[in-house]
């Protein structure tokens, strides 16, 4: 079954290839940083921003109200898949070497921030993928519910309910994490 | 402030260096280039010159320059060089792309005369095009990630004969220039092409056997080229099967 965001990417043919190598130009850095944001590691990060824009040129999306929102979601989209793929093989594979994003910080990065990065993604891997997405680009992107809605075809009453959800679900593992 | 707000805000304050987004939009770049192309030779009217447009595809800069002093030279001389490009089996070659002198990409790419391409782009990435299969493969390697997808216009003979008619065809003007080179033991002539596309440098040796071209000179993008004509390539080279150890990309959820 399709996203609504990719849904609403292929149903309107429109944009050409040369405007997508000039949206790549524009915005590729954009969807970078978004990707990089959830993933913390370069490779990962790039692997993300390449796939957004050969999805553009496979699916050309035709009207695209707000372009860095539009491919802030797709990058946000692919890099919870991405997260939640790396858990789904840690389960398989407990045994084997880590897939971690390589550190791209300084080695003096403080133990309280790693943490933290730690447990974010490997929780928002664990969030139903529509509310992680939410939650990650209104409070790690900084998007307006509106924007959000638009770009992944939801009201904005719906994000917000997403977001709400995946805040309750993000304190609930942690409770448990703690617990432990 | 709770614990997942205080959680949160450690996780959000983080931002990679402008180092690691330029590399990383260098690289997109290049990709998308390859792409587009690959797309824009499936649209009908752009697909009429066949295989050429399929061979374009990968290799966008490369081949689309390789492309240009076909028709460039009425000089009796430089048709020699023509033919080697008119008559290969395969060819291999070797694009270094520089910015203001600093290498900024390197590709790789391998054509077959029936219009199968394969770019490598640096290490991260591979296009492959294959006009018999009418399939296109792009391996993401560091993710092991392909992602398949058709090649609607088929190759046919009819438009590489059209493809060679618009070569032979074409007019322009090849200037040789009067210091000759030593590449890879070779004596090499050089021929300096004004085109559309800027000014193009193309040394090959006494046979016309083309040995490297350089574009952009003049320019803060620098294209390097070097060639080999007739290399062994094994038709495993072009397969658009997903490797062992890929997983599949999808194009859409």
């Amino acid at each position: 079954m399709r996203t609504p965001i990719l849904a609403s990417a292929a149903a309107v043919s429109g944009a050409a290839g040369e405007d997508i190598a000039a949206l790549a130009r524009q915005y590729g850095p954009v969807v970078f940083r978004a990707a990089w944001r959830v993933l913390g590691g370069r490779a990962a990060a790039e692997d993300v921003q390449q796939q957004v824009f050969l999805r553009l040129i496979e699916s050309p999306p035709g009207k695209v109200e707000s372009w860095p929102a539009y491919l802030t979601t797709v990058a946000t989209r692919l890099s919870i898949d991405h997260l939640r793929r790396q858990r789904r093989w840690k389960l398989l594979a407990p045994l084997w070497k880590s897939d971690e994003p390589e550190p791209d910080d300084s080695p003096a990065e403080d133990a309280e921030r790693a943490e933290a990065s730690r447990f974010m993604r490997a929780a928002l891997a664990r969030l139903n993928p529509r509310d992680a997405s939410c939650f990650v680009m209104r409070h790690l992107h900084g998007l307006a519910p509106a924007a959000i809605g638009a770009a992944l075809g939801l009201s904005e009453n719906h994000v917000s309910v997403s977001v709400h959800r995946a805040r309750k679900a993000l304190e609930a593992i942690a409770a448990k994490e703690l617990s432990r | 402030m709770n614990s997942l707000d205080r959680t949160l805000e450690l996780f959000a304050m983080r931002e990679p260096d402008l180092a690691l987004v330029n590399g990383a939009q260098h690289k997109l770049e290049a990709l998308v280039a390859a792409r587009v192309s690959t797309a824009a030779a499936r649209r009908p009217v752009r697909a009429a010159r066949g295989w050429l447009a399929a061979a374009a595809t990968a290799a966008v800069v490369a081949v689309a320059m390789l492309w240009l002093p076909f028709g460039s030279a009425p000089v009796l001389a430089f048709a020699k060089i023509q033919e080697h490009f008119r008559d290969f089996r395969t060819l291999r070659f070797d694009v270094e792309q520089r910015m203001d002198g600093r290498l900024v990409m390197e590709s790789r790419v391998s054509v077959t005369y029936d219009g199968n391409v394969r770019t490598d782009v640096g290490d991260d990435v591979t296009v492959i095009v294959n006009s018999t299969e009418r399939r296109v493969l792009t391996l993401m390697h560091r993710s092991h990630v392909a992602i398949p997808s058709p090649l609607d216009k088929p190759a046919t003979k009819e438009d590489a004969l059209a493809w060679l008619d618009d070569i032979r065809d074409f007019q322009g003007e090849a200037k040789a220039l009067p210091k000759a080179r030593w590449i890879r033991g070779q004596r090499a002539q050089g021929w300096q092409l004004a085109t559309a596309a800027g000014e193009i440098v193309l040394w090959a040796n006494d046979e016309g056997l083309p040995l490297e071209m350089s574009l952009g000179s003049s320019t803060p993008i620098q294209l390097s080229f070097d060639f080999e004509f007739n290399p062994s390539l094994d038709a495993k080279y072009f397969s658009t099967e997903i490797p062992a150890g890929y997983s599949r990309g999808e194009s859409e959820d």
